[in-house]
C-alpha cells in the first residue's frame, strides 16, 4: 500500500442501499459509535463515493439495483480492492469464487445472506473497521 | 434452452433444464436432476453438453438407459428422443430451432396483389360435412366390401371418439361402447398400466349378461393371457382357449371356461399403456355348441387398431395433463418465490427496528427507540397489506354493499399516506367532488383499491421535483357511474407496459413492489361492476380512473348485494 492511498483512507463505512431503514439502522448505530456514514442508494452512486472516498469499509446490498447483480458486485469488487476497503455483500452470491491473482489473505470479501440479524453485521463492520485502522497506522509508521 | 420433461413417472410434469455443461441424474438428492423412482439407480446417468450437442451417458446404472426404446451406453440426443431411465419417460427438447428458421426462409405469406398466382375459392366445405367421407350403404356390394365399409366406419368412430375428449375415463368408456357395439362380447375390460407400480389396474369393464339379467357377476380376467399380450406386446385371440397350447393348461382359462377371447395391448408411441380384453363366456360345463366362432382374425385386426388409437389419445392426454401441471407448479413456484421474497424484505425491516429498540433501550437512548418502533410498524403495515392483498386476490367474493360515502373513503385513504407521501417529499392533494350522494359500495375493499393506486403515484413520483398526487372523486347522474381519479406527475408509464401492469407479480417498482396491488384494485372494481382506466404519458405523468355503478340505497333495505341493485 502506499502512503498516498492510506492517507486518502478514513475510517468511515459507505452503506449502498436502496432500503431506507436498512441505511437509517446502520447509520444510527455506527453514528452512535463514531464512525463516519456515506450513504447511496443506487449502484453508481455507490461506486462514485468508494472511488473518491475510499471508505474502510463498504457494505453493499446485492439488490440494489434491478437486474445484473454479478456485474453489481465485480465491480465493487475490483474498486474495494483498489482502494483497500473490506467489502461486505448483503445477499446472494451465486458464484463467489476469488477473482484470479488475490489469495486468500488479500480477500477481504465478506458475504451475509438475508435475512441477515444486525448484531453480527455491525460486528463484523467493527472488526474490519478496527484492522483498517490497524493496517493503516502501521502502513503510516513504516511510511 | 435444453430441458428433459418428465411425462410418465413419479415426477411427471417436472420440466429440467440441462444449463449446465454437465448434469447428473439418479435416485439421490445429490444428483444435478433427482429422480424419485426406485428403479433408477443412485446415481445413473449423466447428460454431458459438448460442440456436438447434449451426450446421455450411462453411468453402468441396474437398470440401464433407454433412449426411443433402445438401451444405449452413450447416445447424442435429437429433438424429441424419449429418454427412459427405470419408469421414468422424459421427452428431450433441444434448443437448436435452426429448422424453423430455414422454413421460415421458404415460406412467405402474401397479400392478394403481390401474390403471383390469382387464387380464388372454387369450392368450402365445413368440418362436419368433411366428416362425412364413408358414404351410404350400397345394397349391391360385396360382402367384403361391407365389411372393409364397416371396419372403416368403425376406426373412423374411433377417430373421432378419441379425438373429442381430454378425459380419461370418458374415452376408454366410449371406446368400451363402441367395442360392444360392433362385436358381440360378452364381458370387457380396459386395463391401464399404474405409472408407481406398473401394474394393470381395471379402468372400465363391462359385462352384457349382468345387464340383461340384472345379476351381479365379478369379471376374471385370465392374468396368463395378459402376461403374453404385455410380454410378447401382440394381440391374441382364443377360441376355446382350454386347448390352445400357448397357455398353461393348468392355468386359469380352465376354470374360467373361456371359449373366446380378444386381448390386445394398447400400443402407444413411447410403449404400452394397457390392454383391452373381450370375450364370450360360458361356464364350466354349460357349453353350447356354436356354428361358428364370434370372434375373427379380422375382428382381432381391428380391436390391434382400436387399441393404438386409444393408447396414443392417453398418451396424448398424459402429455397434455403433464403440461398443465408442469404450469401449475411453475406458478405455484413464481408465487412462493415472489411472496417470500417480500416477506423476506419485511423480515428485515422488523429485524432491523427491532435491533434499534433494543440499542436503544441498551442505551437508555428513547430516540433509537423511537426510530425503531417507527420501523416495526412500518413493517407490520407492510406486511398486514401484503396479507390483506393475498386474501383479496385469492378469493371470490360477493361485495358487501353497505351505503357509503366515497369522498370520505378517499380522505381515510390519504390520512393514512400522507406520512409516507411526506417522507419522500410528494404533495398529496384531494380534490372532493361537491356533490356525493350516499352510495352502496364495499367501503374496507374499496378503501384497498384506492390505497394501492395512490400508494403506486406516491412512489412514481420519487424523482420528481416535487412531485405531486391529486385525488379527486366525481360522480355523473347522466351515465350513473362514480369515480376516483388519481393523477401524479411521475415518470408515467410505457405504452407496452400498461397493457402488463394489471399482471399478477408484474412489478414496475422492482424489489418494492408486490406486483399485487393493481390486480387486487382491478379485482375490487370489477366485482363491483366496475373497473380501473389508464392514461399515462412518459415523462408527465399518470392518470389512472377507478369507475364503479353509482348505486343508490334502497331505504328499506341496509345491506345488499349487486343482485337487485337499482343503478342510478
Amino acid at each position: 500500500m502506499t502512503s498516498t492511498a492510506s492517507e486518502r483512507r478514513s475510517a468511515s463505512v459507505l452503506i449502498v442501499d436502496r432500503s431506507e431503514e436498512t441505511r437509517d439502522v446502520l447509520r444510527t448505530i455506527l453514528e452512535a459509535r463514531g464512525v463516519n456514514i456515506l450513504e447511496a442508494k443506487q449502484g453508481a452512486e455507490g461506486l462514485e463515493l468508494l472511488r473518491e472516498q475510499h471508505p474502510g469499509v463498504v457494505v453493499l446490498d446485492l439488490e440494489v439495483d434491478e437486474g445484473d447483480s454479478a456485474g453489481l458486485r465485480g465491480a465493487f469488487e475490483d474498486e474495494s480492492r483498489r482502494h483497500e476497503s473490506s467489502l461486505v455483500m448483503l445477499g446472494r452470491v451465486v458464484n463467489a469464487n476469488r477473482s484470479e491473482g488475490v489469495d486468500e489473505m488479500r480477500d477481504t470479501r465478506h458475504i451475509i445472506e438475508k435475512p441477515y440479524h444486525y448484531g453480527p453485521l455491525i460486528r463484523t463492520i467493527e472488526q474490519l473497521l478496527q484492522q483498517h485502522e490497524a493496517v493503516a497506522s502501521s502502513s503510516i509508521e513504516l511510511g | 434452452m435444453a430441458s428433459l420433461f418428465v411425462i410418465q413417472g413419479t415426477d411427471q410434469g417436472r420440466r429440467y433444464d440441462l444449463d449446465e455443461d454437465a448434469m447428473s441424474l439418479g435416485r439421490d438428492n445429490d444428483n444435478d436432476i433427482q429422480l424419485h423412482d426406485s428403479e433408477i439407480s443412485r446415481h445413473h446417468a449423466e447428460v454431458r453438453s459438448d460442440e456436438a450437442g447434449y451426450l446421455l451417458v450411462d453411468l453402468d446404472s441396474s437398470n440401464g438407459s433407454f433412449v426411443n426404446g433402445n438401451q444405449i451406453t452413450e447416445h447424442h440426443l435429437a429433438n424429441g428422443d424419449r429418454v427412459q431411465l427405470g419408469r421414468t419417460l422424459m421427452i428431450f427438447t433441444g434448443s437448436d430451432d435452426s429448422s424453423s428458421f430455414a422454413l421460415a426462409d421458404e415460406v412467405d405469406i402474401v397479400g392478394q396483389s403481390a401474390s403471383a398466382v390469382g387464387s380464388r375459392i372454387i369450392s368450402s366445405i365445413s368440418h362436419e360435412e368433411g366428416s362425412q367421407i364413408i358414404g351410404r350403404f350400397d345394397e349391391s356390394e360385396s360382402p367384403w366390401l361391407a365389411r372393409a365399409r364397416s371396419n372403416l366406419q368403425i376406426m373412423y368412430r374411433t377417430a373421432l371418439a378419441v379425438s373429442h375428449t381430454l378425459d380419461i375415463d370418458q374415452l376408454l368408456h366410449r371406446i368400451m361402447e363402441l367395442i360392444f357395439e360392433w362385436v358381440e362380447a360378452d364381458r370387457g375390460c380396459i386395463m391401464l398400466h399404474d405409472q408407481q407400480t406398473g401394474d394393470l389396474v381395471p379402468k372400465v369393464s363391462r359385462n352384457r349378461r349382468q345387464r340383461e339379467n340384472r345379476q351381479k357377476e365379478r369379471l376374471e380376467i385370465s392374468r396368463t393371457i395378459l402376461d403374453y399380450v404385455r410380454e410378447h406386446r401382440e394381440g391374441v385371440l382364443t377360441s376355446d382357449a382350454k386347448d390352445d397350447q400357448r397357455w398353461d393348461p393348468a392355468a386359469s382359462i380352465v376354470k374360467m371356461g373361456i371359449r373366446e377371447a380378444i386381448c390386445v395391448p394398447m400400443q402407444g408411441r413411447y410403449g404400452i399403456v394397457g390392454v383391452i380384453y373381450i370375450d364370450t363366456y360360458t361356464a364350466p360345463g354349460r357349453f353350447v355348441q356354436r356354428a361358428g366362432n364370434k370372434f375373427s382374425e379380422e375382428h382381432l385386426k381391428l380391436m390391434v387398431a382400436i387399441a393404438h388409437q386409444a393408447a396414443l389419445a392417453i398418451e396424448d392426454t398424459s402429455y397434455y395433463s403433464a403440461m398443465v401441471q408442469a404450469e401449475r407448479l411453475a406458478a405455484m413456484g413464481q408465487t412462493i418465490a415472489t411472496l417470500s421474497h417480500h416477506i423476506k424484505n419485511i423480515l428485515q425491516g422488523i429485524r432491523g427496528g427491532s435491533y434499534l429498540i433494543e440499542e436503544g433501550l441498551k442505551h437508555e437512548d428513547n430516540d433509537i427507540v423511537r426510530k425503531g418502533w417507527s420501523i416495526v410498524d412500518k413493517n407490520q403495515e407492510k406486511i398486514s397489506n401484503l396479507v390483506m392483498d393475498m386474501l383479496t386476490f385469492s378469493k371470490d367474493r360477493e361485495p358487501d354493499l353497505v351505503p357509503s360515502d366515497m369522498n370520505e373513503v378517499v380522505a381515510d385513504v390519504l390520512d393514512l399516506m400522507v406520512v409516507r407521501a411526506q417522507g419522500v417529499g410528494v404533495e398529496l392533494k384531494r380534490n372532493a367532488a361537491e356533490s356525493m350522494p350516499e352510495l352502496l359500495f364495499d367501503p374496507e375493499l374499496l378503501q384497498r383499491a384506492i390505497l394501492n393506486v395512490v400508494t403506486n403515484a406516491i412512489d412514481a413520483c420519487e424523482s420528481s421535483d416535487p412531485g405531486r398526487v391529486i385525488v379527486s372523486t366525481e360522480h355523473s347522474v347522466e351515465v350513473g357511474k362514480v369515480r376516483v381519479i388519481v393523477e401524479d406527475n411521475g415518470d408515467g408509464i410505457e405504452e407496452v407496459d400498461i397493457k402488463r401492469i394489471f399482471s399478477v407479480f408484474e412489478s414496475r417498482k422492482g424489489a418494492r413492489g408486490t406486483g399485487l396491488g393493481l390486480p387486487v384494485s382491478q379485482k375490487i372494481l370489477r366485482e363491483h361492476g366496475g373497473d380501473i382506466f389508464v392514461e399515462s404519458t412518459l415523462g408527465t405523468g399518470s392518470r389512472f380512473i377507478l369507475e364503479l355503478p353509482a348505486i343508490i340505497p334502497d331505504p328499506s333495505h341496509h345491506s345488499d348485494t349487486l343482485a337487485g341493485i337499482r343503478i342510478e
